[in-house]
């Protein structure tokens, strides 16, 4: 279990960064998790990556680049203890696409439970929407759902929240600072692509 | 009220914490000994006719009998004229986008048109802090305003500016017209703005210091208001549980550093038609309240502070929550509800240009011919949601003033025709947002005047209000834990069925002998959607319900809430 502090500013640059990660390593045996870091301001985002003991550990300190933060080991430690992070890579994860139900989740995460603390019929129909993020409380894998239209139920995060109002996605042709994109450092992958073929 | 003097002799279910009357609010203090945030406390309270000779007088006016209904140049305000309680009830909305917004549309004769054609007596215009509004846009605004003002003179049009708060979330500005209107705002934008005028939005992070910035803003707007620069001024917070980004410390360090100006924030976040269901509308959350925890979001908030209930803030509707813990501490904070209106649902205009970076404005709407916007989840000002002010007359200054003192109650969807509330204890009676001190032991009664919604909304029906809930809240005073967003001792003291009343109705709620210091709140829905508040049956049984992201009609799920009144037993 590693943990990673680049300093990503928001949870988006977070999956960003949880993707290339999966990228360079591939996805098998990998877990990635995303953890809100108030350790130092401002706040921002930290990882925690758990892999395979075949992994290339240099492509991942290569993907991530230099540490910058000082909140990897609290991530590292949430994880492993199950007690904090938020999922965005996890081995049969990515078989949560389209609409599935309750149950199928089920399969995969260790609770399913709607906002307020209800427990949906196992027969729900699930909206993924192809984004399902899954988060570590007191030793369990749970996905909160919300209620969505015509009786199914959506992953409580969306892949596409209602930006901030200045943000260029709300007003075309606009051309002012992003206040939510950060991007990667030079010493960040973008070079370091993974050509080479990993250890497996 | 002293420890020593605490009554022992029947069982007291609240703290035994002695809470003792706000020197504001005593009289026996002279206004010498105050300091000076507890004497503009006293004045504001002494202007709202809840202290002293100002009681008397108050409770002199009767029901029916008219406030002054007309302003100095002889316009009439917009709405109903029927003043309950002695005030007129005046509309309004702090919460309005105009083309000098990066995201919205419409002129600002656009909006104050539509604002009248509504009912609005008053309107804030308040375009988003950015690098081209503090350099161009807050100039450029006010010769459309004074123009607006000049045509459309039974509304009354403000300038302000919705404020990037520094680490925090956006809030409402705006300063009583006159002089130095744009002078005040324009400063307050270049020096205090979450965008920064180098627009790198170094000031929006969640840091101490941007906290800091965002207090010492407020006391910037104070001193403008002290020094005579401008008339007054008030600050909203806005959508403040949308982002999880303004933290309950924040919320009390904008209060408590400047009362006077950091008066509330919106009960009920605007964008209400956001949440009808795709095709036929954005399919989104309703207020666009569909976000999750991020990297500056406070992290004691529960995932359910994301989203809204019958159409309401989870600081405001959750019964027990975030604002009842500010109200249980007897702190007066006060709920608003607007549109947030940027570009309205099924509109049919489009932008004239879209040059808004070099321009700071963009060019005004044409018409579109693709056909109606259905993703679009804004409605008119006016149109839906409306804040109902308690004013003495049909002026920039009675609106103000009203505001401050939270005589104010807010509705969704034209719920109702008019609200008065009262509470009398002790031969005292005050309105909506006072304070009333009256001898331990008084009875304490609700007098709620409701007139019923008589004439059809903009949704062209004539809505019908199902119940009323009263809400009774303990004072237990300051609290040590500033991020609190708690107040086990507030519940739904009860209800009545509304379904019967037609016109105008007084209830009298009788809640018996006044043994400590509470706040009285009430709330009422149209029954459509009802359900278990937050915190349990034995808080709110037949609360709001969430409202279900991507189907949530708003025309089905109204809401009527009111400020609260407190009161104190005297020694």
């Amino acid at each position: 279990m590693f943990g990673v502090d680049v300093l990503c500013p928001t949870v988006a640059d977070a999956d960003r960064l949880a993707a290339l990660v999966v990228a360079a390593l591939g996805p098998d045996g990998v877990s990635v998790a995303t953890h809100l870091c108030a350790c130092q301001a401002p706040q921002h985002v930290s990882l925690s990556i758990e892999v395979s003991p075949r992994a290339d550990l240099r492509l991942l300190r290569e993907t991530v680049g230099p540490e910058r933060g000082a909140g990897a080991a609290a991530a590292a430690s949430a994880h492993l203890c199950r007690t904090g992070g938020r999922l965005v890579h996890l081995p049969g994860l990515d078989r949560l696409r389209g609409t599935v139900t309750v149950a199928d989740a089920l399969r995969i995460v260790d609770r399913v439970v709607l906002l307020g603390g209800q427990v949906p019929d196992p027969q729900t129909p699930l909206v993924t929407r192809d984004f399902v993020r899954p988060v570590l409380a007191d030793g369990a894998l749970v996905l909160t759902v919300d209620p969505a239209a015509g009786g199914a139920v959506v992953p409580f995060e969306t892949p596409t929240p209602t930006p901030c109002c200045v943000d260029p996605r709300l007003s075309r042709g606009l051309r002012l600072p992003r206040p939510c994109t950060w991007t990667p450092s030079k010493s960040w992958p973008r070079r370091s692509t993974p050509t080479k073929p990993s250890s497996r | 009220m002293s420890h020593d003097h605490h009554d022992h002799d029947h069982p007291h279910p609240h703290s035994h914490e002695p809470v003792t009357l706000p020197a504001a609010m005593d009289l026996e203090v002279p206004d010498t000994e105050l300091a000076p945030c507890q004497l503009g406390r006293r004045r504001f309270l002494q202007s709202a006719g809840v202290l002293g000779a100002g009681t008397a007088a108050l409770s002199a006016l009767g029901l029916g009998q008219a406030a002054p209904a007309r302003a100095a140049d002889g316009s009439v305000p917009r709405s109903d004229p029927s003043p309950l309680g002695g005030f007129r009830w005046l509309s309004g909305d702090h919460h309005i986008h105009t083309q000098y917004s990066p995201d919205a549309l419409y002129r600002v004769i656009d909006q104050v048109q539509h604002a009248n054609a509504y009912g609005l007596d008053w309107m804030v215009i308040t375009d988003h802090g950015t690098a081209q509004h503090t350099r161009i846009g807050v100039e450029l605004t006010n010769p459309d305003i004074k123009a607006a003002r000049a045509l459309v003179k039974d509304t009354l049009v403000f300038q302000g500016l919705e404020w990037n708060i520094p680490a925090a979330e956006h809030g409402t500005v705006f300063v009583h017209p006159g002089a130095n209107e744009v002078a005040v705002l324009k400063q307050f934008e270049t020096d205090y703005d979450g965008s920064g005028p180098d627009g790198t939005r170094a000031r929006s992070a969640s840091t101490p210091e941007n906290e800091a910035l965002a207090r010492t803003g407020l006391t910037y707007l104070a001193s403008a208001v002290d020094s005579k620069r401008v008339q007054d001024a008030l600050m909203f917070a806005n959508h403040p549980a949308r982002k999880g980004i303004d933290s309950p410390h924040e919320i009390r360090g904008w209060r408590d550093t400047a009362p006077s100006i950091a008066v509330g924030m919106e009960g009920a976040p605007g964008h209400q038609a956001a949440g009808i269901p795709a095709p036929i509308g954005p399919g989104s959350g309703r207020g666009y309240y569909d976000n999750s925890p991020g990297s500056a979001s406070f992290a004691g908030y529960p995932l359910e502070s994301y989203r809204t209930y019958g159409g309401f803030d989870w600081m405001t509707s959750t019964v027990g929550g975030l604002w009842d813990s500010l109200l249980a501490e007897g702190k007066p904070w006060w709920i608003t509800a607007n549109s947030d209106s940027h570009q309205v649902y099924a509109e049919t205009a489009q932008r004239g240009d879209q040059n808004f970076a070099t321009q700071g404005f963009y060019g005004d709407p044409v018409y579109d011919p693709s056909g109606p916007k259905l993703n679009n989840g804004d409605f008119w000002p006016g149109y839906y949601s409306r804040t109902h002010v308690g004013s003495t007359d049909f002026s920039y200054a009675a609106v103000m003033a009203g505001l401050r003192a939270g005589r104010v109650w807010v509705d969704h969807g034209g719920l109702l025709g008019s609200l008065d509330v009262r509470v009398r204890a002790g031969g005292k009676e005050v309105p909506l947002g006072g304070v009333l001190v009256a001898p331990k032991g008084s009875k304490v009664e609700v007098i709620t005047t409701i007139t019923t919604a008589t004439r059809p909304n903009w949704s062209e029906f004539v809505p019908r209000l199902a119940k009323v809930d009263l809400i009774k809240g303990k004072i237990t005073g300051p609290t040590a834990d500033t991020d609190s967003f708690r107040a086990p001792g507030t519940r739904v003291y009860g209800s009545f069925d509304a379904r019967g009343i037609t016109g105008t109705k007084t209830v009298v709620t009788n809640l018996g002998k006044l043994d400590g210091p509470v706040y009285l709140r009430l709330r009422g829905s149209d029954g459509n959607r009802l359900g278990t508040g937050l915190h349990g049956a034995s808080v709110d049984p037949a609360g709001p319900v969430q409202d279900v992201v991507g189907d949530a009609d708003p025309w089905l799920d109204l809401w009527f809430y009111t400020n609260p009144i407190f009161v104190y037993p005297s020694s």
